[in-house]
């Protein structure tokens, strides 16, 4: 008896494929599953010697209606299938005998319904998938074919049930056999079924652990079996995750082996020799118990070696002459102090048209001390951040850094330390570039933080006077990252720098002076704002709400998130909504008066009583509420906003009507309205940008 | 295995591969990449399956014959197939058996890394192949030379001999290698590394070579207008080479290096489209 269900699988076989392409061709993969089939159990498995999506449980065949022509159109006087209706019978290979009547849109058809072979469409949506998957970069390797793939295809395997598809891609024809691990095992492995686990498991008895889940943590487990004989409390924390997850996409069947090397490299900085140990080579350090590192090494090989002294042995020579050369540049830099680096600096382009990086370090002395003053830094840790920016790009010409882009910073920090700097320079020099990841901390010096804003304002000041400016979703120069690096440190250390002037002292700075400054200053801090509000709302807070907040100034950045935090916390409150009423109802009326509030309202002859009261009101209480607000207790200045107008404004509202015809009547009540307005969104939010659920907003 | 039957085993290899051995090219080459047997014979339709040694010139990875792992000039094995063969990574892995690396007991890895070589216009993807860790061949299909789109896609295959043989011999220190049985390479070697890193560092007329290369480059491109694309060639590898020196004695800046790069590969593509060029137009192999 046939199966009601098949399983499909495809095998794509390539030549290595470089780590990173694993993960985002999956995804493809898995994307043109649900396209496929959106109810089919998809899944994928990647070394990187194939990609293989594999479907569970489809059908053999599903229907589908085919109409033909309507049906007044299809049949003849005495009510039979016409000649036009059996020629469409007979062009879909079927008999007058198949053709029925289906509805479209209300009007009735002649129709077909047709068997559509699963096989047979999957065979075709199969090569289509492949020919689609794009790659961070791709090649060419077929004569005169553009075909393109992140690196050569060599196999397909491509399966229903036990029947092979006749899918057809980069030159190759699927088959039914696939390949174990080179070298190990036997060419030529025949696959019966598409049936996920026997796949793997015929894949495993031959040395290929195809799950990429599978291999990171059988490669964590047993690292952390080896970190642990160092130190027992080592966990999964102390295995850096990008380089397990690129280590689990360069082989199919890992083996960890130990190594170790000499103890006198110990003397390098830590980060140094991590650093050699992960870009050259990709091994894993070792920690000690006390946190130091240690002088060994975890290497994550490719295949079941019944031997492993010679690997060991050949990857501590390897690592040994890279050492070497970590220790000669080490020693090479610290013979020069960094101050003679500068005029190197002369000769270092920042960017094309930019000028070099001494012109920056120019820039950056009296814009990170301007900031370190507003950080009200005392003289000491002033005289720091000078001398900090004076040798911040210095280590950019060591011969380390120019080895490891990476150590930037870090080496600057370290051969300052060594060089007789103080404490407080070395320390800002390697806070200056922090965070540079999602994951890092921010500075904790003043220096630090001074040097760290002083660099990103500049560049971003910089780059955007030279027109720069990222636009849409492509950020070449990685502006975006620079704001946000400033947006953490103002938040994180919660600093109240107002952050337009700094922009200005920033764009001041640069030599020739930029054309249309004023416009400049305007995009840059619209550019940080826009990161300010991603950063926010990446912390949870709704958009509308840092909308209100900024809409009062967000200059004082720690100030606008207490704001967001307190009214964040007031949503749904009875205060919050009469609040928000208050600020609505002052501004709707007078939104297109253009009044600046400044103006005086006058009583006289003409006031209402009621008119006559809220000014009263204002008069007497406004300076209350602003108190509470200068004092920062939003919660209460929005409660105490509330209950003072509310009241009085409703009375108003009754009782007067503010569009009169006499212009000065009508402009002396807008001008009331609109003080009582500004109390609270001049200082707080502007809380008629929020959304209120439906029926909350009731104005009363 | 000393560091001559290195070079025979190989030669053997990729003879009974069908390839053509021809000889290494008689100018200072930064790589093998750009002797005329690679920058060329990779343009254009004809199939070619060629091999050789290139001694290459770094001056500024020269060490005074001091570092046990740095040279001044070190030699690679080079093979060119166009268009690149189906099984190549076999074909080449295959080879290293040869050397005697048997792949069950070492690590082989294909490590991704693709190449550019913007003095050439020319760029590829593949990999550094790791032996326990230790880059041994740089294997990259070719995309580009001298600016052009490259169909078919030829292959290169660029040994390390040093590297190899120092695995091989199980040797820490270059110069501690045999060249053949009783001669030391740093016999053969040291001298030499030892002069032309005092040369490059220090004696290279850092005020005078700017011209230089301002004068090779001139004749460089008045040669390709008479059509004379080897003898232009010629002067495209001059330049460069000067350059590399100038770069060694610290004397470009970096603003400058990118425009001593791009007038190297104006030369350079001027050569690959005159080469490009029918015959009977006054370009082309042998026209």
């Amino acid at each position: 008896m046939a199966e009601r269900r098949k399983n499909f699988l495809l095998e794509i076989g390539t030549e290595e494929l470089p780590p990173s392409f694993l993960g985002p061709a999956l995804e493809q993969l898995r994307a043109g599953a649900r396209e496929l089939s959106p109810t089919a159990e998809a899944s994928t498995l990647a070394t990187p010697r194939r990609l293989v999506l594999h479907l569970a449980g489809l059908p053999l065949w599903r229907e589908e209606t085919v109409f033909g022509p309507p049906l007044e159109r299809a049949r003849d006087e005495k009510g039979n299938w016409n000649r036009q209706a059996l020629g469409f019978a007979r062009g879909r290979g079927k008999q007058d005998a198949d053709l029925r009547v289906a509805q479209k849109k209300g009007r009735d058809y002649c129709a077909l319904t047709l068997r559509i072979e699963t096989a047979v469409e999957l065979a075709e949506a199969a090569g289509e998938l492949i020919a689609r998957l794009g790659f961070p970069k791709s090649m060419r390797w077929l004569t005169g074919d553009p075909f393109r793939f992140g690196r050569p295809i060599r196999w397909l395997l491509c399966l229903f049930g036990s029947e092979v598809l006749p899918v057809s891609a980069a030159g190759l024809r699927a088959g039914r056999e696939t390949r174990g691990l080179r070298f190990f095992a036997p060419e030529g492995l025949k696959v019966p079924r598409a049936d996920l686990g026997e796949f793997q498991k015929l894949l495993r008895d031959n040395y290929v652990l195809a799950d990429s889940d599978q291999r990171k943590k059988k490669i964590e487990a047993g690292l952390l079996r080896q970190l642990r004989r160092r130190r027992p409390a080592a966990g999964p924390e102390d295995i850096d995750s990008g380089l397990l997850e690129e280590v689990a996409g360069l082989v199919e069947y890992p083996r960890i082996i130990r190594g170790g090397f000499e103890r006198r490299f110990l003397s390098l900085p830590a980060e140094v020799l991590v650093t050699v140990m992960r870009v050259y080579q990709r091994y894993f350090p070792v920690f000690r118990e006390n946190g130091e590192l240690a002088e060994e090494f975890l290497l994550v090989a490719n295949g079941p070696f019944s031997r492993t002294a010679a690997i060991r042995k050949n990857n501590q020579k390897v690592l040994r002459a890279r050492l070497a050369d970590a220790e000669f540049f080490w020693r090479e830099d610290l013979a020069r102090p960094l101050e003679d680096r500068l005029e190197e600096l002369d000769g270092m382009v920042f960017y094309r048209g930019l000028g070099t990086y001494r012109d920056k370090t120019r820039r950056l002395v009296p814009l990170s001390a301007g900031i370190a003053r507003r950080l009200e830094a005392p003289a000491a840790e002033i005289a720091d951040t000078e001398r900090a920016a004076l040798l911040a790009k210095t280590d950019l010409v060591t011969a380390m850094v120019r080895e490891f882009t990476d150590l930037q910073g870090v080496m600057g920090g370290e051969y300052a330390r060594r060089q007789g700097e103080g404490e407080g320079v070395a320390i800002a020099l390697r806070e200056q570039y922090l965070p540079r990841r999602a994951e890092d901390p921010v500075p904790r010096t003043r220096p630090g933080m001074a040097l760290a804003l002083a660099d990103r304002l500049d560049t971003l000041a910089a780059f955007f006077s030279a027109g720069f400016s990222p636009s849409g979703s492509s950020d070449p120069y990685g502006l975006r990252r620079q704001a946000g690096g400033v947006v953490r440190i103002l938040a994180e250390r919660e600093l109240s720098l107002p952050v337009a002037e700094l922009v200005e002292e920033a764009v001041s700075g640069l030599a020739p002076p930029p054309e249309a400054t004023g416009k400049l200053k305007e995009e840059i801090a619209a550019f940080i704002r826009a990161r300010l509000e991603a950063y926010l709302e990446g912390r949870g807070f709704p958009t509308d709400m840092v909308r209100a907040v900024f809409a009062a100034g967000g200059d004082d950045l720690p100030g606008a998130v207490s704001r967001i935090e307190t009214l964040e916390k007031m949503r749904g409150s009875k205060e919050l909504l009469a609040a928000a009423t208050v600020v609505e109802r002052t501004a709707n009326i007078v939104r297109e008066a253009g009044l600046s509030g400044k103006e005086a309202w006058r009583d006289g002859p003409s006031v209402d009583p009621a008119e006559r009261n809220l000014a009263r009101v204002y008069a007497e209480r406004g300076e209350e509420i602003r108190r509470l607000i200068e004092k920062g207790d939003y919660r209460k200045a929005t409660s105490s906003y509330a209950r003072v107008f509310s009241r009085p404004l409703s009375d108003f509202f009754d009782r007067v009507l503010v569009n009169v015809e006499d212009d000065r009547e009508r402009k002396n009540r807008m001008i009331l309205l609109k003080k009582i307005n500004l109390v609270y969104t001049e200082s707080v939010a502007d809380l008629s940008l929020l959304q209120f659920e439906r029926g909350e907003h009731i104005l009363e | 295995m000393d560091f001559q039957t290195l070079i025979l085993t190989l030669e053997n290899y990729w003879r009974g591969k069908g390839c053509l051995l021809v000889q290494p090219y008689d100018l200072e080459v930064g790589a093998g990449t750009f002797a005329p047997a690679t920058f060329f014979s990779v343009l254009g339709p004809d199939p070619v399956r060629t091999a050789y040694v290139q001694p290459a010139r770094r001056p500024a990875d020269g060490r005074y014959g001091e570092n046990p792992n740095r040279l001044y000039q070190h030699h690679q094995y080079q093979v060119i197939i166009k268009p690149a063969p189906f099984d190549i990574q076999d074909i080449y892995l295959a080879s290293l058996r040869e050397l005697g690396i048997d792949p069950k007991l070492h690590d082989l890895r294909f490590v991704e890394d693709d190449w550019e070589s913007p003095t050439l216009g020319a760029s590829g993807l593949g990999w550094e192949v790791w032996c326990d860790g230790l880059e041994i061949t740089q294997f990259t299909y070719f995309q580009q030379m001298g600016g052009f789109e490259l169909d078919p896609v030829p292959v290169e295959l660029t040994y390390g001999l040093e590297r190899i043989a120092m695995f091989l011999q199980g040797v820490e220190n270059v110069f501690d290698l045999e060249w053949a049985e009783g001669i030391s390479y740093g016999a053969m070697r040291k001298r030499q590394e030892y002069e032309f890193s005092r040369y490059s560092f220090e004696e290279v007329p850092a005020g005078e070579y700017p011209d230089l290369f301002r004068r090779f480059e001139e004749e460089g491109l008045a040669l390709v207008k008479a059509g004379l694309v080897y003898p232009a060639y010629d002067f495209a590898l001059k330049c460069s080479h000067v350059f590399n020196l100038l770069d060694a004695r610290g004397a470009v800046s970096v603003s400058e290096r990118a425009h001593y790069i791009a007038r190297v590969r104006r030369l350079a593509r001027g050569c690959a489209e005159l080469y490009l060029r029918k015959p009977e137009e006054g370009g082309g192999e042998d026209g």
